[in-house]
């Protein structure tokens, strides 16, 4: 009888290893005892095992992406679409704007968290470069200079809507046109428009007071309509839900009903902190991808581990990467915020945002009790400080909670820029940051009715934003993309100059109508849009902002904790164990800690959650390592652009690029075989007039970056590796990295990747 | 014979490279990667942090998985695994309770993608593309289970 039963569970594990094999190991059916020691143990010692990876994976990559890829982008015109006008109803809008308020309110409380996030290279100058509107681009002077020519008043329109040329066409022919005149006579011209303009937008300024007065007073009164009804909607749903809550009746959606209100930030999970238990012995503050990943690592190395997280979000732990990618190409998407947000992986399966379903989760009032252990997790809680020393966390309510060993996991927050940050209500209410599942509705609601989105930004959220925006526009028929901002290039942080500008001229082709060397000068309201007025003299007309700088971590409890925060990385300093004090540690966004490799770091990306939580889970549990697996990390813009980094990949490096030249084209310059690495000897002449570098560059400008990898170099070593549209070779690069060598022909290290396969 | 070639932006150097130039097998030699962490360390433990186990260690039943596993691992019944009802048994009750945590290996549709995960996560000898990495997968455990029994019979 039980030999019986374990053979029925073996039998039904084989099934699955044989699905296992067939569906995704392509290797002689014989020798399946070694294909799959190799594939679950890895030995994966010689270059041997590294081929024969390579070409398994390979395979099903090209055919998962191409495939995938293919039914994504469909459509490659640029920015040439005339796009519809659109006429809004204003009781669309007031609906919009309403639950826009509503909204915002929420996020700008939940969105304050955790997990990965991709602008890693952030630095105080993005956002106060900003602020300071005048820099001294080239398409200021070539917007003010067809200024110059034009009156003002067509230009303050919407291009879009009132002229049949396409903004950005009409901005690239500029440039295009003036690019010798900017050298010359571009200060000048600049300088009159200015003037010129500052006095139209006195006028102007003062007739669209009048105008949003008189509008204010009709929208005002509609909308207090609107406002009144829906709040008093609310509210009898609210005091249903609440009243069935209390009651315990069971009415048919009062599961439902709980779970909205749980989700939408109306009651927290448990319904007040006094039902935590007082205290516990693994204690992780932050609900994102860190401390997901170190819940675990713990729960690995202590089997009956009882795990109380605190997070100020209303969910259950999830994953962000697919909400600037996956999620905008799924199609049919629910529009339940209920929802788990499915979306289709590049492996071509379906799965959830969420790292697991409800179920795998303890009741916070039972995880005392539990003999099993697991994880709860108490929802909606902030923190106000550890006292490190007695153990104990104090939440914002003064509730305290003992610990044994503590997690801060608090990630980072949204920058905002001081243009919007200071305007008022009215402005603020279009403009919006992007980083949780909220964001996402809100942005697909804008997306859906067609509306106009301007992206501030060029770094990962924005860039990978404006791509997936300009997909689902080109799908959905409508609402333009617009991004801004003032570096010259996609990823400028990440990427060398020209793979920046040849990665924006892709996004162009995608339909991103991409504003580089622009800042935001001000922002007012219209009836329904936002005017935002360029500093290079363009007006854009948006319904819209997505704000996109960056993130600055969450040390807020830094203070009455008394634990350090990095003066210039920002982050809890924390040493190589990523212990900021004993029996205290910090991992994801919010660490800073010592990379006994490439020194101190702080890195916001969802691998470095994933890898620097589960050390934090394995040293709680008494490991005691060292920050030694580099993390990775991965981006996707568009068809034609996919890379992976790992390292130091910071375009402020010195950098070598080794690009696979396709050989049946005939393209042969210098017989230069070998670079010497010399480069440190900086021809920062480029760098300064970096337009003359364009101008170079012209004749090639047909040179394809398609595929390569490229060399980070620190003292001649090398630092940081980027795949560029080469995938499957991560583990590769980090050997190299960990090498931490100079190479004298970085081409025979490039060979390793074989780049032409 | 093609000639790659290479051109400077300032600091950036880029190297347009042959595919010819490229056949020529590179003079750097590497030691081996970061051996992956497997399910069976050096000393014939158990390791529970393996990815590979996609989760399975950490859920509601992980105690209980852990149970049968080991048992079935260190089994010296034959056949191996005969002395282990009793574990799998409360496996397996524990499993019902929790559907929608360990129902992915029943669903016809979902159970690859389990296995998937955790044949990316080895595969990619650690690094892990996928955001699935943290996820469970009840499929893992078929994969262990069978990896053993081959290893054994081996």
């Amino acid at each position: 009888m039980s030999i019986w039963s374990v053979r029925c569970l073996c039998h039904k594990f084989c099934r699955q290893a044989h699905i296992l094999a067939h569906r995704r190991v392509i290797s002689p059916p014989t020798k399946t005892a070694q294909r799959l020691q190799l594939a679950l143990l890895n030995s994966g010692s010689a270059r041997q095992a590294h081929n024969s990876l390579y070409q398994m994976v390979k395979k099903r990559t090209l055919e998962a992406r191409t495939k995938l890829q293919a039914n994504k982008y469909p459509n490659h015109n640029a920015c040439m679409r005339v796009p519809k006008a659109v006429e809004f109803v204003p009781e669309v809008d007031d609906e919009v704007a309403q639950s826009s308020v509503t909204k915002l309110h929420h996020s700008s409380e939940v969105q304050a968290q955790h997990g990965q996030s991709y602008n890693t290279f952030q630095d105080p100058h993005f956002r106060l470069g900003y602020a300071d509107t005048r820099s001294h681009s080239t398409a200021q002077d070539v917007l003010k200079s067809s200024q110059c020519e034009k009156p003002s008043e067509p230009v303050s329109k919407d291009v879009c809507k009132e002229t049949p040329v396409d903004p950005c066409e009409e901005f690239n022919r500029l440039r295009r046109e003036t690019a010798a005149e900017m050298f010359g006579s571009g200060g000048d011209c600049a300088g009159g428009a200015g003037g010129g303009g500052g006095g139209d937008d006195d006028k102007k300024a003062a007739e669209e007071r009048y105008k949003q007065l008189k509008l204010k007073c009709l929208v005002g009164a509609l909308g207090a309509l609107l406002a009144g009804g829906f709040i008093a909607w609310l509210l009898s749903r609210d005091s249903k839900k609440t009243i069935v809550d209390e009651s315990g009746e069971i009415i048919d959606n009062s599961e439902e009903a709980l779970k909205r209100a749980k989700i939408s930030g109306l009651i927290t999970t448990p319904r007040s902190s006094d039902k935590l238990p007082s205290s516990v012995p693994y204690l992780i503050i932050g609900g994102g991808t860190a401390a997901f990943s170190a819940f675990r690592a713990i729960k690995s190395n202590d089997a009956r581990a009882k795990v109380l997280m605190i997070s100020n979000e209303f969910r259950k732990p999830y994953m962000r990467p697919p909400l600037s990618k996956e999620l905008w190409y799924t199609p049919n998407p629910n529009e339940d915020p209920i929802k788990d947000y499915r979306f289709k992986q590049w492996t071509g399966s379906e799965r959830s945002l969420y790292f697991e379903p409800e179920e795998f989760f303890v009741d916070p009032e039972k995880l005392e009790s539990s003999a099993n252990g697991g994880i709860a997790v108490a929802q909606g809680f902030a923190v106000k400080k550890v006292d490190a020393q007695n153990r104990i966390v104090t939440l914002n309510d003064g509730y305290q909670i003992g610990y044994e060993v503590c997690l801060i996991a608090t990630g980072a927050q949204p920058k905002n820029l001081p243009v919007f940050r200071n305007a008022p209500p009215s402005v603020r209410e279009k403009v919006m940051v992007y980083r949780t599942p909220e964001d996402f509705d809100r942005l697909r609601r804008y997306a859906r009715e067609k509306r106009s989105i301007t992206i501030v930004g060029n770094g990962f959220v924005g860039s990978e934003l404006a791509c997936s925006l300009a997909h689902y526009s080109k799908e959905n028929g409508g609402g333009r993309v617009y991004q801004v901002f003032q570096e010259k290039g996609n990823m400028s942080k990440v990427l060398p100059n020209y793979l920046s500008n040849w990665t924006t001229r892709k996004m162009e082709a995608q339909g991103v109508c991409v504003i580089p060397d622009a800042s935001i000068k001000s922002a007012n309201r219209d009836d329904t849009q936002l005017r935002l007025e360029l500093n290079n003299g363009m007006t854009l007309l948006s319904d819209i902002v997505v704000v996109c700088v960056g993130c600055t971590p969450n040390t807020s409890m830094a203070g009455p904790s008394k634990l350090e925060v990095d003066r210039s990385l920002g982050g809890f300093v924390v040493n190589a164990e990523l212990e900021a004090r004993r029996n205290l540690y910090v991992a994801g966004d919010a660490s800073c800690f010592y990379d006994p490799l490439l020194g101190r770091r702080r890195v916001e990306h969802h691998d470095h959650s994933v890898v620097s939580g589960r050390l934090a889970g394995e040293n709680m549990t008494g490991a005691k390592k060292p920050y030694q697996h580099q993390s990775m990390f991965w981006s996707d813009l568009g068809p034609e652009i996919g890379y992976e980094g790992i390292g130091l990949v910071d375009s402020s490096l010195p950098t070598v690029g080794v690009f696979a030249l396709p050989s049946d084209g005939d393209k042969r310059a210098d017989t230069h075989n070998e670079v010497s690495a010399d480069s440190k000897t900086t021809d920062t002449v480029i760098k300064e007039g970096s337009t003359g570098a364009d101008v170079t560059c012209d004749p090639n400008e047909e040179a394809n970056y398609g595929k390569g990898v490229i060399f980070y170099l620190k003292n001649d070593k090398i630092v940081g590796i980027l795949l560029w549209n080469l995938f499957n070779r991560i583990g590769l690069a980090r050997t190299i990295i960990n090498q931490n060598k100079t190479y004298d022909d970085l081409n025979e290290v490039a060979k390793l990747f074989e780049i032409h396969t | 014979m093609a000639f790659s070639f290479c051109k400077s932006f300032g600091k950036d150097k880029v190297i347009f490279a042959t595919k010819e130039d490229h056949a020529v097998p590179s003079k750097i030699e590497l030691p081996p990667p970061e051996a992956p962490q497997g399910l069976i360390s050096k000393n014939g433990d158990i390791n529970w942090s393996c990815p590979c186990l996609g989760g399975m260690a950490t859920g509601p039943c992980g105690v209980d998985f852990r149970e049968a596993f080991s048992c079935f691992h260190y089994s010296e019944a034959e056949p191996k695994g005969s002395d282990c009802y009793e574990a799998f048994r409360q496996m397996q009750d524990c499993f019902q309770q929790y559907p929608t945590v360990y129902n992915k290996a029943n669903g016809a549709d979902d159970d690859d993608d389990a296995l998937g995960d955790v044949m990316n996560a080895d595969n990619n000898g650690g690094s892990v593309k996928d955001v699935d990495e943290l996820s469970s997968g009840a499929g893992a455990a078929a994969a262990v289970a069978n990896n053993t029994t081959v290893s054994k019979v081996e």
